[in-house]
């Protein structure tokens, strides 16, 4: 007699009790030289003890939904925080941006034509007896790299207490003589000013600092061989400015233009 | 608005199986399983296995009407899940402690000498299910139809299944798709026993 063949549904059919006398016998044969087939009956013995218990299926249900939403809701919780933050960095970039775009001081840096240009007709004050420097050569222009720091109009003709005192006093007179301009002058926007001294003694070069009414230097010239220095002011705002000239680093007289 | 439930209120819900209340104790008492388990050399798998077993413990407990509540809720909870990792350490691991004094209190505890709560059986029933809901979900369908002893008549309606021996070849398709998915899962091994008893 022909042996019957195992069927996959063997297993079910065995814990059914539903496997006829030959079926039952050739399994059971089976069942005692095979490793894999016993695993298998004995797992499914244990997952027919589960699938009978719907109450504990429907808890693991109810566990798993909860689970996944707990792990949905991190996530959303995490992608939110993160658009929150895009959000928050795209709102001060924002601001950032337009602070800088609209704000007057950098108008002023961005939008002005250059502080000096130069001119011909520079309209320079000359002290009567240095008619030769209306020959001097061109004034000297201003780059706008160097006007540091602009300042509202309202107190562009406040003089700044610190640099007053110095106003017209040399600290060094021994072998430098300043004869023009005076420690204090008045002038209109876009006229030159000429600084012109003398040595008496040795000729060492000097630098000229224009500063502003809070005492930041927003033009210094390279080192001057000469005897003078024509300074055209025609892209300076109305306000008061202070000069200095130094020699080696070291301050030699003070003063001040009021542009009007 | 954070809303705190009662130990009684929580015990109530679990009862019912209701998931404000078991996300509720997700909320609260997942961190101290976790305190637990990574504390002792544990991934966040098995905080999440611990967690689950745990909850499913204090489920059986509250369906059986014998949760004697003599500290709160959440210490009670922190025993089980603590002894239920201890359990699980000596089992992967085979470690002996020297601490033993500690794991003989929490059994005592909560009584985990109850055949529900032996860790071994929890992570087994905990991993089938895992397989069971990851059948596709006319075979989970028609799996649960069986076991609950559903007439076959009504099965069929049900499934719009063609005929009665339809029905019995697919629950055996079915059901030998997910045994075949147990033996093949690495995890679910320690469980599968291939000698002879």
């Amino acid at each position: 007699m022909k042996k019957p063949e195992v069927q996959s549904d063997w297993i079910d059919r065995y814990h059914e009790n539903a496997l006829n006398q030959s079926e039952l016998k050739r399994f059971n044969g089976l069942y005692d030289v095979s490793g894999i087939l016993r695993a298998e009956v004995e797992v499914d013995r244990c997952l027919n003890e589960l699938l009978t218990d719907q109450d504990t299926l429907d808890f693991y249900q109810k566990i798993n939904s909860v689970s996944c939403k707990q792990f949905s809701t991190n996530w959303q919780r995490f992608l939110l925080l993160m658009a929150a933050s895009f959000l928050i960095l795209f709102t001060v970039g924002t601001l950032l941006y337009l602070l800088v775009k609209f704000n007057p001081a950098a108008d002023i840096l961005k939008n002005e034509a250059p502080l000096v240009q130069k001119t011909e007709s520079s309209g320079a004050i000359i002290p009567e007896s240095y008619p030769e420097m209306a020959h001097a050569g061109k004034p000297s222009s201003i780059s706008r790299d160097e006007f540091l720091l602009p300042y509202p109009p309202t107190s562009c003709f406040e003089v700044l207490p610190e640099l007053e005192l110095l106003v017209g006093a040399h600290t060094r007179t021994s072998t430098f003589k300043l004869i023009a301009p005076i420690p204090y002058q008045q002038m209109a926007v876009g006229s030159v000013v000429v600084f012109i001294w003398e040595y008496i003694g040795p000729s060492l070069p000097v630098t000229i600092s224009i500063l502003n009414n809070r005492g930041q230097s927003i033009f210094k010239t390279p080192s001057i061989e000469g005897n003078s220095y024509l300074l055209d002011t025609g892209d300076l705002q109305k306000g008061l400015f202070y000069w200095k000239i130094t020699m080696d680093d070291e301050l030699i007289i003070l003063g001040k233009i009021k542009l009007n | 608005m954070v809303v705190n439930y009662s130990d009684e209120a929580i015990i109530l819900g679990l009862q019912q199986k209701k998931a404000r209340y078991i996300m509720y104790l997700y909320r609260e008492y997942f961190p101290v399983v976790r305190s637990i388990v990574e504390r002792n050399s544990g991934t966040k798998q098995d905080v999440e296995d611990v967690f689950q077993d745990t909850l499913f413990v204090l489920y059986q407990r509250s369906q059986k009407n014998d949760l004697d509540l003599t500290c709160s809720l959440k210490t009670y909870f922190y025993a089980i899940s603590k002894n239920i990792w201890l359990q699980r350490l000596e089992r992967k691991y085979r470690l002996l402690y020297q601490a033993g004094f500690e794991v003989q209190e929490q059994r005592a505890a909560y009584g985990a000498d109850d055949s529900e709560t032996i860790e071994y059986q929890l992570e087994r029933k905990r991993l089938y299910q895992k397989h069971f809901f990851n059948l596709p979900e006319d075979c989970q369908k028609l799996l649960r139809l069986c076991f609950s002893k559903t007439p076959v008549q009504q099965i069929i309606g049900q499934m719009r299944y063609k005929d009665a021996n339809y029905v019995k070849t697919r629950k055996y398709l079915c059901k030998n798709m997910l045994r075949k998915k147990i033996m093949n899962d690495p995890n679910c091994q320690p469980f599968i026993h291939y000698e002879k008893t």
